[in-house]
């Protein structure tokens, strides 16, 4: 190496004891492995934040989506679909959570609930809960209110990505549950007489637009309530999805998400970033 | 060409590593951030290596179900019964992973390297059989001191430095994977079907089974390289019906979970804190958006 390219700050000494710890690996000498589908920052925040990754959890569900007609002219939520959605979700996630019960852990960070429609059966799809099962260090293992875990004495879940995990504990909250809420929704079609008395005209279609609000406002009221039962002061990261599936134009899937958090202690305040100008684009 | 017997490596790398030594050119394949977070803790890329196998999978195995009366139950590759099925399928996966990284890793010890960061682990049909292919680039730390086996990362090199500042060193890349099979019983074909809410309790089994299964073979190869712990990188699962006789159809699931095993090797790490910062460019659209593309835009 020439002297130009050691202009940034080279920390040789760390390859070197990577390297001599590299050369003394012998088989099933750790005795508390780890796994976790984390990236690299992520893994490096959530150990800063004072919490070690137990393991990669995970739930599954194969679920036969039942049928409901909506009627053809009418604004309606398709109950059966709603629950088919409550219920194999639920039955992912509790299966999720069980495994992380049995690593002991406080909570389940990183999670990602995802639905996929399978190939190999008509309305057939897997629910799918995956996520990093982790323990809070000795030094704080308890927390002001008692304990990581939930009202329910179960471990917390967030969906909420490393990074926002971290920021959020230093801004002196903790996540206490993943929050959902779900309603299928049928959207009347528009009878010929109504779509004629619209023909070249710029004008709403205020029967779409309630639809809309009554299908969100089903999916955001469930949410709360969820947050409500876990006691929490409020829940961040939410978003709110139209999800398709398979069900054609007019049956939408209205899919609201969040993780519900509490308060650790009085004041809210983390250090002022820097800001940075990056040389590089996107990722 | 000559012929070679697929011992050792191919003639052509003893060329590329002979072409290597006395000019010093250094080639690589990382990208700059990547390259600069390498050189960062010391790790200097020496040159691009690959690993490659081509191989012909033939024998599956015995693909039964173990039971086509009655109910089903889900056989894996990994439960070395006589029913284990696609047991020599999955054998035969490992076996070309691992000799695509061996000789990825064959090449990176001629070039006296300490590891090879930013793999790409590829699969693929080609006339014949299936490519299995490691690609990634070498680096050397300054340090007399000599591995046996380099170290072998999917991450790249920012990963990589991040990871050595705060005491973990990547060891091995380490994959697992899964086969299972499961007969279409009665009551699955029930559940699976009719207009009401229903889980299919074989087929949620099945991929649960499966999934286990590659989780755990993860595991035994992260605990047989030493290490103290793994991120995972991908996790792949595919389900496919057959029918080996009329009327008869069982479900095929496979599992991977592929990620970086790593080792800890300072006990107590140096008190560096996170800088909280704030980028100054458009945010990235990470999340899904709410709105979904339901109208072309395109002119009429």
């Amino acid at each position: 190496m020439t002297s130009t390219e050691s202009a940034l700050p080279v920390d040789s000494a760390l390859p070197a004891d990577a390297v001599r710890r590299l050369s003394e690996m012998r088989p099933g000498s750790s005795t508390s492995l780890f796994t976790s589908d984390l990236s690299v920052n992520e893994f490096l925040l959530v150990r800063e934040a004072g919490f070690r990754p137990l393991g990669l959890v995970l739930g599954s569900s194969i679920y036969h989506v039942g049928f409901q007609m909506g009627r053809w002219t009418k604004n309606q939520e398709l109950e059966t679909l709603s629950q088919a959605m409550y219920h194999a979700r639920e039955l992912a996630m509790t299966r999720m959570e069980a495994e992380a019960d049995l690593l002991g852990a406080d909570g389940i960070v990183g999670v990602r609930l995802e639905i996929e429609f399978k190939e190999f059966g008509s309305d057939l799809a897997e629910f799918i809960a995956i996520g990093t099962a982790v323990k809070a260090d000795e030094a704080h293992a308890t927390t002001p209110g008692g304990t990581w875990r939930n009202v329910h004495g179960k471990p917390f879940t967030s969906d909420l990505s490393g990074q926002d995990f971290w920021t959020l504990l230093q801004a002196g909250y903790a996540p206490v549950g993943m929050t959902m809420g779900t309603c299928v929704y049928h959207v009347a079609h528009r009878g010929i007489l109504q779509t004629l008395g619209s023909t070249g005209q710029n004008v709403e279609i205020p029967q779409f637009t309630e639809a809309l609000y009554d299908a969100r406002e089903l999916a955001m009221s469930r949410m709360q309530a969820e947050a409500e039962q876990l006691g929490a002061e409020g829940i961040v990261g939410v978003q709110l999805l139209n999800l398709p599936h398979r069900w054609g134009g007019h049956t939408t899937e209205f899919f609201a998400i969040g993780t519900a958090v509490r308060p650790l202690r009085e004041d809210h305040t983390i250090a002022t970033p820097q800001l940075v100008l990056p040389l590089s684009d996107g990722r | 060409m000559t012929d070679w017997d697929g011992r050792g490596l191919p003639p052509a790398v003893a060329a590329r590593a002979a072409r290597y030594r006395p000019d010093g050119v250094r080639t690589s394949l990382l990208d700059v951030p990547s390259f600069v977070g390498a050189q960062s803790v010391g790790l200097r890329p020496l040159g691009e290596v690959m690993g490659c196998a081509v191989v012909h999978l033939g024998w599956k195995g015995w693909a039964g179900c173990g039971a086509s009366w009655g109910t089903g139950r889900t056989v894996t590759s990994g439960s070395r019964s006589r029913y284990s099925g696609y047991a020599p399928y999955v054998d035969a996966l490992r076996g070309a992973y691992d000799a695509a990284l061996a000789r990825l890793v064959a090449e990176a010890v001629a070039m006296r390297a300490h590891g090879v960061v930013g793999v790409r682990l590829t699969e693929q049909h080609v006339s014949g059989g299936r490519e299995f292919l490691a690609l990634g680039t070498a680096v050397r730390a300054d340090t007399p001191l000599f591995l046996e086996r380099p170290f072998v990362t999917e991450l790249d090199g920012n990963d990589v430095a991040a990871l050595l500042h705060a005491g973990w060193a990547p060891a091995a890349i380490v994959y697992g994977i899964s086969v299972g099979i499961r007969h279409d019983d009665y009551r699955t074909q029930r559940q699976a079907s009719g207009w009401s809410n229903a889980e299919v309790s074989g087929y949620t089994d099945l991929v649960q089974q499966v999934r286990h299964d590659a989780r755990a073979r993860f595991r035994e190869r992260v605990a047989a390289t030493g290490a103290d712990g793994a991120l995972v990188s991908r996790t792949t699962l595919h389900v496919h019906a057959q029918e080996p006789s009329d009327g008869h159809v069982d479900h095929v699931a496979e599992a991977t979970v592929f990620g970086t095993a790593l080792a800890r090797f300072r006990t107590a790490p140096t008190a560096r804190r996170t800088l909280t910062v704030l980028p100054l460019r458009r945010p990235t659209t990470d999340r899904p958006t709410t709105d979904r593309p339901t109208t072309d835009r395109t002119a009429p």
